[in-house]
């Protein structure tokens, strides 16, 4: 009998183990949201908005300051240790509402906000465009689905400081703006993620390249297809071994999203979102620079005929990719992002040098490399500490990073 | 010097006791056994795929094979090997292209199994599994390989002796394949040589 309940509760300890509960849920508002009957803010309002932000109520679970700063689709509030808002904001008249969700992005803590700014306390003054009254956004915030019932209060502190303002940083989000295993609400490498990063902070993206067995450019990290990083389904194994057609029909992301075609990708970037930077990850090895570099011509002269500023570079993780690059006509004029040595970056003329963060801040010779009109981003950096400690030490043009929303609030809060 | 020739002469007579109680036992006596046994029935794939199933045939035909070192205990130790086929899914590329995607595995288990009562037995392993998949597309296939680390199983049998050496019966098994979650579970005639 006592044998019989050992083997009943292993059977029972293996099966509960196999649950597989890929994201933190995001809390929804409700029918009855007020956000259906308010405007939109205009730009001149939500320049006003932004900056950052004193927690005169909440700071037990949200720190001290934060800061609050829009994005193409929504505003985002951070602070210094992974939570963050995901806010939409209107006005009824002259108050300003504010709904959204929070979310810890190191656990999966998440809850409902709803706050507002009265017309004594911003709100004239915002909808306005114009004005000097000190803003003070109250309400309060909710843990899971929860009614928000614990107060939160912000008030205004200082706008961005001009250095935050004139400086070309950029905040890298890796696979495509976030990973799959941070139980994001979209899947990495896929179109919606790009689509979704904004919100996080990101002001520019890093994806993964892969070649099928037919040549095309895809987006997708691991070697293999597996259930981490797609809905478990007929096919299995090396991903680059199956045709684009195969992939295309039979593999969808863990969130149902299909692989996409790096041109697709490239093409959404130029055309749906405001992102500045695109990181190539050459995954492929298989002479996949005579594939990758036309699609880059491509995507570069679109957005130059749109207008857009928008850097995209090949990485050359490898000296087996380096020499792919240097095989390649007219190598010098391709942009590059070099993870390898500062010589290297020299011979192939490399825009970016990207060294691995674990190396160091690396001033001198990061300061080399701008003296070359170079431009330097280390990766990947996802410790807070760490963070803080590269944007406030280091002299890199931008970080590649897990978690967007720590490194927007060390960069918008340097003085 | 009296003393220690006495201590020496005990140390001796005491070693030689020992030995003589080691000696061999005149009457032989089988004290492990051994058996191999065979396997083969009816397997059925559990469909917990998200995508791509719309045409899935889940019922085969596997095979099993079972070494075990049986010693005068309830429990035995072994290995089980075999070759099953998970599922085969039929679709279209488009709307006139076909495909075909099948799974197999061969997995290499690590198996204890006890004697609950005479003849009846509970077994569970654990080991490694090589997982086949195949697609054709337009005719043209191609497969590819890969290992699942973790994986288990659960069987339970009954197994009638006939002689000193045959015994046959069925059995229950259950298979986890880790790497993928792939479940599958099934009923076979087991025939088994004891040796």
């Amino acid at each position: 009998m006592k044998i019989l309940f050992y083997i009943l509760t292993a059977i029972v300890l293996l099966l509960s183990g196999c649950n597989k509960d890929t994201v933190v849920p995001v809390p929804l508002e409700g029918a009855n949201s007020i956000m259906k009957e308010t405007h939109p803010l205009p730009p001149a309002s939500k320049l006003l908005m932004e900056g950052v932000y004193q927690v005169t109520s909440g700071s037990s679970e949200f720190g001290e300051t934060v800061i609050v700063k829009w994005n193409r689709t929504s505003l985002m509030i951070a602070n210094n240790n992974g939570k963050h808002f995901i806010m939409q904001a209107g006005h009824l008249d002259s108050v300003v509402f504010v709904q959204g969700y929070w979310r810890d992005g190191y656990s999966d803590a998440t809850g409902l906000c709803s706050m507002y700014i009265s017309k004594a306390e911003g709100g004239t003054t915002l909808v306005s465009g114009n004005g000097t009254q000190k803003i003070i956004i109250r309400g309060a915030y909710g843990f899971g689905s929860g009614l928000p019932d614990n107060n939160l209060v912000l008030e205004y502190l200082r706008p961005f400081s001009s250095k935050v303002k004139n400086s070309n940083f950029y905040i890298l989000a890796h696979r495509a703006g976030g990973r799959t295993s941070d139980r994001l609400p979209v899947s990495e490498n896929s179109i919606e993620m790009i689509n979704f990063t904004e919100k996080l902070g990101s002001t520019g993206i890093e994806v993964d390249v892969r070649l099928s067995s037919d040549r095309v450019a895809f987006l997708y990290h691991d070697p293999d297809i597996n259930i981490r990083l797609t809905q478990k389904g007929p096919l299995a194994g090396a991903i680059s071994e199956y045709s684009w057609a195969e992939l295309s029909a039979f593999v969808r992301l863990i969130h149902g999203e299909k692989i996409p075609t790096l041109e697709s990708a490239l093409n959404f970037v130029v055309d749906s979102t405001q992102l500045r930077f695109v990181y190539l990850d050459m995954k492929a090895d298989n002479d996949a620079m005579a594939v990758v570099i036309p699609i880059q011509k491509r995507i570069l002269q679109r957005a130059h005929d749109l207008g857009r500023d928008l850097i995209v570079v090949v990485g050359i993780p490898s000296t087996a990719v380096l020499n792919d690059l240097m095989s390649y006509p007219d190598y010098q004029n391709i942009p590059s992002l070099c993870e390898l040595t500062t010589d290297d970056v020299r011979s192939a003329n490399s825009l970016v040098w990207s060294p691995r963060w674990t190396l160091g801040t690396q001033n001198d010779l990061v300061q080399q490399m701008h003296e070359e009109g170079r431009l330097a981003i280390t990766w990947t950096i996802d410790s807070p500490s760490w963070i803080e400690n590269y944007i406030n030490e280091g002299l890199f043009d931008g970080l590649l990073t897990n978690f967007p929303y720590v490194e927007a609030y060390y960069h918008y809060i340097r003085e | 010097m009296g003393k220690k020739t006495t201590g020496i002469a005990m140390v001796l007579i005491l070693i030689s006791f020992a030995g003589f109680s080691q000696r061999a036992d005149s009457i032989k006596t089988h004290l492990n056994h051994y058996s191999l046994a065979v396997g083969t029935g009816w397997t059925h794939y559990y469909n917990n795929l998200e995508y791509g199933d719309q045409n899935i045939k889940q019922d085969f035909v596997g095979i099993s094979l079972k070494f075990f070192w049986e010693p005068e205990y309830r429990l035995s130790l072994g290995l089980e090997t075999g070759y099953y086929k998970l599922f085969k899914v039929t679709d279209h590329i488009g709307t006139d292209t076909v495909f075909e995607a099948h799974r197999t595995v061969v997995p290499l288990m690590l198996m204890v199994r006890m004697r609950l009562v005479d003849n009846f037995y509970l077994s569970a392993g654990m080991g490694l599994a090589l997982i086949n998949n195949k697609t054709s597309v337009l005719s043209v296939a191609h497969s590819t390989q890969t290992w699942s680390l973790s994986n288990y199983e659960f069987a339970g049998s009954y197994l009638y002796p006939f002689s000193r050496h045959l015994q046959a019966g069925g059995e229950v098994k259950l298979y986890n394949f880790g790497s993928l979650n792939d479940w599958m579970y099934g009923i076979h005639l087991t025939c088994a040589y004891r040796f």
